[in-house]
């Protein structure tokens, strides 16, 4: 199922948050917190986040001058903490989707 | 957004200009890192062509000009360092790499009330001095990219409080 205005499954973002994160070696990062949500869980991703702000900004709109409005939540999160709390989600969806293949 | 009839963000250094580097350069899942190379002056260039509308009515008697395009370009310069991943990112914008995904800000990221750019940019100067005295240093002027999809393309941003409801439009001042 597609979320955060339909525009990919939680287990791509998952993969596209990890190819960012492993992109750099630096220690604290900012994320979009509803990407870090989507890819991890709310619950999880609350826990990790530290100075929450908005990012707004005007996205060209195709076929018209009046650009769309859109507001971001970015957050500093620890790098590290972050690629293992996806590999863990990962993992848990891969064991659940190999369960689910047995059972049938 | 709410203005103040103070002023409240004029206590800053130029320093706090500040580059950030997308370095997954997946626009629709960011990863931000501060870009901590770069040295000298940061210059946000944003003007426009004066589109002259030229008539012949005689009671026109000053010069009129209609909307235009902005004109974008981040300068600046950065330490020669070609195994720092900041350097490599800006230096992979150039002829046959691909355009990178940045944002400038006039405030640290965290800031609320920073402005800036963010998208897609190429670097089209990237000229390296050694001079005899002093560390080397590498110029960059990054300009928008063409043919970017609607998430990449370069628009204009601004850092507000997190959870209010945003109105923020440059052209807009009511």
């Amino acid at each position: 199922m597609k979320s955060v205005a339909n525009e990919m499954t939680a287990g791509e973002r998952r993969e596209r948050l990890l190819h960012g994160l492993r992109a750099t070696s630096v220690e604290e990062v900012v994320v979009n917190f509803s990407h870090l949500a989507h890819a991890i869980g709310m619950d999880k991703a609350e826990g990790m986040i530290s100075n929450l702000v908005a990012m707004d900004g005007l996205i060209p709109t195709p076929y018209s001058r009046k650009p769309n409005f859109v507001s971001e939540g970015l957050c500093t999160i620890n790098r590290e903490e972050a690629i293992e709390a996806i590999l863990r989600v990962q993992e848990k969806v891969a064991k659940i989707n190999i369960d689910q293949r047995l059972k049938k | 957004m709410a203005l103040n009839s103070e002023l409240s963000l004029c206590d800053k250094k130029g320093s706090e200009f500040s580059l950030y580097l997308n370095l997954g350069n997946d626009c629709s899942t960011p990863v931000w890192t501060f870009h901590k190379g770069v040295t000298g002056d940061l210059a946000i260039n944003e003007t426009e062509d004066e589109e002259e509308l030229s008539v012949r009515d005689p009671a026109q008697v000053v010069k009129q000009y209609v909307d235009s395009k902005i004109d974008v370009e981040i300068s600046g310069q950065q330490v020669v360092d070609a195994l720092y991943e900041g350097t490599r990112f800006l230096n992979s914008a150039r002829s046959g790499g691909n355009p990178v995904d940045v944002a400038v800000l006039s405030g640290y990221i965290g800031d609320v009330g920073s402005e800036g750019w963010r998208g897609r940019f190429r670097n089209f100067d990237r000229s390296r001095t050694g001079p005899e005295t002093g560390a080397p240093n590498q110029t960059f002027r990054l300009k928008p990219a063409a043919c970017q999809s609607t998430a990449c393309r370069v628009r204009p941003v601004m850092i507000a409080v997190a959870g209010t409801v945003g109105d923020y439009d440059p052209a807009v001042y009511y």
